[in-house]
This record gives C-alpha cells, structure tokens and sequence, in this order.
C-alpha cells in the first residue's frame, strides 16, 4: 500500500515540471535520460526543471554518502538488471544526468 | 561542368595532403570523447560516444573521411552510418555510436594499418539539449591492439581493457589477468552477459572485470591480461598482446574510472569571542572516508544494504581556560539501509557506531567509549528539499545512546557520574544556497561559491548522575553560516552553545575566520 501511494505522489511530481524535451530526443528512443532526471529530482527534492545540467552536489547539500546511496537505490530499483548495479560508491557528487545516463547505458544488459 | 571523377582526382590528393597534415601536426581535439573501435568484419569503424545520439535516423558521413596512413589512401565511405541492427549494434546500443561502414568496392580494413578518421559534426543531446559533437575532430585509429586501462585506487573494483575489434557475440575468446604475476579469479556474478565472453561489455564495446570483492594492488604491481580460447565459437584467439598497466598509487584517477575517495573534512579556525574571553579556537571534525569493511548487499526494489569502517575526529578547542572543548579521536563503523525513497517514506536508516576516546581539551577527565550508537532516520522530503532562492535543505533527527568507561579523571567533580551511560537525541540540519548563475562583479573579484547554513543540536540524558547533579539533561547546539569563496573556502560565523561532555560544563563560543570543507 505504502508503495503504491509512493508511486503516486512520484507520479504527481513529474507531472507539475517536465524537462524540455525535444521532439528529436524522443525519436533516438533515448528513455534513460528522462529517467536519470526525474530520479535526480526525486532524491535531491529539486523539480525536474532544474536539474538540466547541475551535479548532484549542486543539486542538494551535503553531498554524502547518503544521498549518494539513495541515488544508486532508485538507479536500480528503475533498471534492476543492471550489470552491475549501482553502489553508493559509484555515484560521485560531480555525476550529472548525463553521466549518470551513461553509466546507465554502460551497465544495460 | 566538372564530372564526379574529375572532380574526385582533385580532391582526394588535396584531402590526403590536409589530412596528413593534420594527422601530422594537429593534436586531436578531444579524442577523449571518442573511442574507435572495428567491426569485427572489418568493413567498418564504429565511433563510441559519451553522449546520446540526437536521432535514431542514419547520419550523412559524406563530410567525414578516412585515410589510410600507410597507403596515404583515402578510403570512401557509406554516405549515411549504419542503423541497422546488423550494423553495429542492436537498437537499444545504437544510442551512443556512429557505424561509418566501408563503401562497397572500398579495400577492408588491415588490422596492421593505421588510419586518421576526421570527423564532422554529430548532432547530440547534451544536458538534454541538442548541441554537437566531432566538429574538426581528427581521431588516430592505431593499428589493432588491446590494452589494459589505467587503474583506479586499490582496492580495484573493477579492470577494464579495451580491444580495437568488436567482439560483440563473440564467446570465442576470453580474457585472463593477473595483479604481480597472480592469476586474479574472475567472478562469473556481473561478468556474464547472454553470448558474449566473460568480461565483455557490449555497450562499451571493451572488456570490463567488475571484481567484488574489490582487489588489492600494491605500488608498482603490473596488471596483466592475455587472451585465452574460450572453447567455443569458431574465430580465433586474437594474437594480438595486450598492453599491461603498473599501478601506481599518486598516478591520477585514469579517463575511464571515477575518482571514488570519499571524505568529509571540515576545519575552521579563526578569532573568537569564547564563554569569558576573546581568543581563538580550532573545529575539526572528520569522517566518510571509508578504509575497510566496506560491503555492499543489493535486495529488491533498489533496496542496499552498505558498511564501511572510517577514522573518524570531532574536535573543539580553544586559546580560552575556561572554555573545555573537547577532543574526540576514534573509528566510525557506518551501516546504510536504504529503501527507493519514490515508493517509501523512510527512505533510509543510516547507523553510525563509533568507538571512540572523549576528553576535554586538557585531558582532565577522559572517556573511553565503545559503544556510541546513532540511528539517522531519513524521513520523505525532509532528507531532502528545494527552499526559496535556489536552495536546498536538509533536515535528519537521530537517536542514539553511548556506554562507555571513565579511564582518566574518575575524582573530578562533574555532573555526571564515571562510567559514562547517556541516551542522546536531536537533528541535524544543512541548507546551501549555490552561487549565482549571472554573478556580480564584486562577486567575480571576491569570488562567490555560494553559502551554507548547518545547525546541530543534541540533548543528553545522562543515566547515572551524582547525588550532588541538580539535572541529568544537558543540550549542546552548534551553528555555523559560511560564505564561500571557492568550492572549500570560505568565511565561516559559528555559534557552539551548551554543555558538551564529558565534562558538561557550559561553554559559549562565537568565532569568525577560515573554515575549509570538503
């Protein structure tokens, strides 16, 4: 049950502030960027607006091990198959969306 | 009106004479971006992207162009890349590489060769906007070789090594490495992808060893790799040698790995308006800087269980003889629980045991406590938020309770009693405001990285007081406000208020002056 609200309110969130995205990106079939964003937002509490080109230290403060973590727990909770998953320790406080989207690309079955 | 043909015998002698002098003279512009690698038919060359592709649509090569270095031929091209999935990679690959195949009747491509491959503009996705890539990029394409890349710190969780041939469905051959002339035992767990050979990574288009547990290496050790026949397939093992790599401790963090040292280090020392006195007084306090035990343990739904064991200092002294400070040196074991904060509210449970040793600064009494622990709860938007002017804050409470033995001082009169047992409990709390994007001149001149506001406070509940105590509560807060110059320096105000052990006499400090934070 406790999922299932948690889903919604993810759900709400992305819906008040999408990333500009061009009509382009939308047809290389690139669906993991959008994904590393709103992923972004969720952990650092940003809108998905802000996020662009910001790293996660600019995004929320302090850049720890937590929230390193909590990135790496939502990375692969998106993409569970992942080779391999996401340690907090590979998520670095200079990671922006697209590095983190190329790790993700990197890591895809 | 010129025909093609004469129009080609022109341009080709032209084109090589400015290629070879590029080639010759140029240093390749950023062909850190890029990696070339060849099909495994040799008929084309696939370019390895760091950014996505702006459109799955073929993209004109008719502006790109290869040279033969040893021939000095040019070597025609497709007019538009390969998209298709027998191309260069299934649809879901494609995103990050361009397959600039061979022109029909073009000669194959010789793994003794060396080629110049110029590039043209890619359209791209950067930060999700379009932008372009390889414009005036002249990438060498060495003749064929495999080697090991440069290595992260030890211990090593991974080992790549990069071979020039796509090897994509290929389980022909493997690859075996060795850390001083050791075998390393490869584990099958994060290495085994359906049809491909232990190691290799599709995506990358390389050979990529995750190792966990991670592997030590010492300074000046060689890590080796050789291919060996997998046994199955039909193609032979490459004959080529791959290029080993001596680690070396001080070497910087290479391209491919990612500087993974953890720390958070804060020091601050300046004049200060103490609990009598003016005086001046040194914060430091250090932890997350992870040396041993570190394990990870992955569970469903982006569930990660994570330990590490780091040093861990909390100090506070002062030029003031009254002010008592404190002076708190140990280890810091931290265990994370962390749950997919989309679907849970407490989204982590980060634990904290610290044996640790706590004295006032001049040793009067000193504890020694095994037993320190705090439970940091992170609860739904509080671990995280956006507040007004582009910030972000913070807020995590915690609990916790600390046992220890008093091995110095048992006779001095204090609140509490030897043998300290107290529960404790407060919040922590950090908002930061980054620097402006359009900054001021004053701001260019002074420098301006932003401003960070923390405050902490903890109440303690002492178990076992003196008959003499009027209280078993005290409370200790600190607050600091840094503006900041740079990245890690800046000015720092902060405000420590209360009675911190062991010796729970009040103090008052406010000091102004450097503070350096990483």
């Amino acid at each position: 049950m406790a999922a299932k609200k948690g889903k919604k309110s993810a759900g709400k969130v992305a819906t008040k502030a999408k990333e500009p995205v061009t009509k382009s990106a939308l047809a290389s079939g690139d669906d993991v960027r959008p994904k590393v964003v709103a992923i972004m937002a969720s952990v650092t509490g940003q809108p998905i607006a802000k996020v662009g080109a910001l790293c996660l230290s600019d995004l929320a403060a302090p850049c720890n091990l937590i929230l390193r973590g909590r990135t790496a727990s939502e990375l692969n909770a998106e993409w569970p198959a992942l080779m391999p998953l996401f340690k907090p320790t590979d998520v670095a406080c200079a990671d922006t969306a697209d590095t983190l989207s190329h790790q993700v690309r990197q890591r895809l079955p | 009106m010129m025909s093609f043909g004469s129009r080609h015998r022109i341009a080709v002698p032209v084109a090589i004479a400015a290629l070879l002098a590029c080639a010759i003279s140029a240093r390749a512009q950023s062909t850190g971006d890029f990696r070339v690698v060849r099909r495994a038919d040799r008929r084309a060359l696939i370019v390895l992207l760091k950014l996505p592709l702006r459109s799955g649509d073929p993209l004109n090569a008719a502006r790109f162009a290869l040279l033969d270095r040893a021939g000095n031929a040019l070597l025609p091209l497709k007019q538009l890349s390969d998209v298709t999935d027998a191309g260069c990679g299934t649809a879901s690959r494609r995103e990050e590489r361009v397959c600039l195949a061979l022109a029909d009747g073009a000669p194959s491509l010789i793994d003794s060769h060396s080629y110049v491959l110029v590039l043209d503009s890619i359209p791209v996705l950067k930060d999700g906007k379009p932008a372009f890539v390889g414009a005036n990029v002249y990438l060498p394409v060495a003749t064929v070789g495999a080697r090991v890349q440069p290595l992260g710190k030890s211990p090593l969780y991974k080992i790549e090594v990069d071979y020039d041939i796509d090897a994509t469905n290929d389980s022909s051959a493997s690859i075996e490495l060795s850390i001083g002339g050791r075998r390393l035992p490869i584990p099958a767990q994060n290495n085994t992808r359906a049809g491909q050979s232990l190691c290799y990574n599709p995506n990358a288009l390389a050979y990529i060893c995750n190792l966990d547990p991670a592997v030590n290496v010492h300074d000046g050790e060689k890590v080796t790799a050789r291919f060996v026949d997998a046994g199955s397939g039909n193609a032979p093992t490459p004959a080529v040698a791959i290029t080993a790599v001596t680690y070396a401790n001080k070497d910087p963090v290479g391209l491919t790995q990612k500087d993974q040292s953890l720390y958070s280090l804060s020091i601050q020392g300046g004049y200060s308006k103490t609990t009598t006195t003016s005086t001046a007084t040194l914060q430091v306090m250090v932890r997350d800087a992870p040396f041993a035990l570190q394990s990870t343990h992955f569970g469903d739904n982006g569930f990660i269980r994570y330990t590490s064991l780091s040093p861990y200092l909390d100090l506070l002294v002062s030029t003031d003889a009254s002010t008592k400070g404190y002076i708190d040196p140990g280890l810091q074991f931290t265990g994370l629980f962390i749950w997919d904060s989309r679907t849970h509210f407490l989204n982590t449970i980060a634990a904290f045991i610290t044996p640790r040793a706590e004295s006032d600064k001049k040793g009067t009494v000193i504890n020694f406590i095994p037993l320190d622990i705090v439970i940091r709860p992170g609860l739904g938007p509080l671990s995280a938020h956006a507040i007004p002017l582009g910030g972000t804050i913070q807020l995590w409470p915690d609990i916790g309770l600390e046992q220890g033995w008093t091995v110095k001082g048992r006779s001095v009169s204090r609140p509490e009693s030897n043998d300290p047992s107290r529960w404790k409990g407060g919040a922590n709390l950090v908002a930061r405001w980054r620097a402006p994007k359009n900054p001021s001149r004053l701001c260019k001149v002074i420098g301006c990285a932003g401003f960070d506001v923390s405050a902490d406070w903890q109440h303690y509940k002492l178990n076992d007081v003196p008959s003499s105590a009027s209280t078993s509560n005290f409370d200790y807060g600190t607050l600091s406000a840094t503006y900041k110059f740079t990245e890690h320096a800046g000015l720092s105000f902060s405000f420590n208020n209360g009675n911190p052990p062991p010796l729970f006499v009040y103090q008052r400090v406010e000091s102004l002056g450097l503070a350096i934070v990483y």
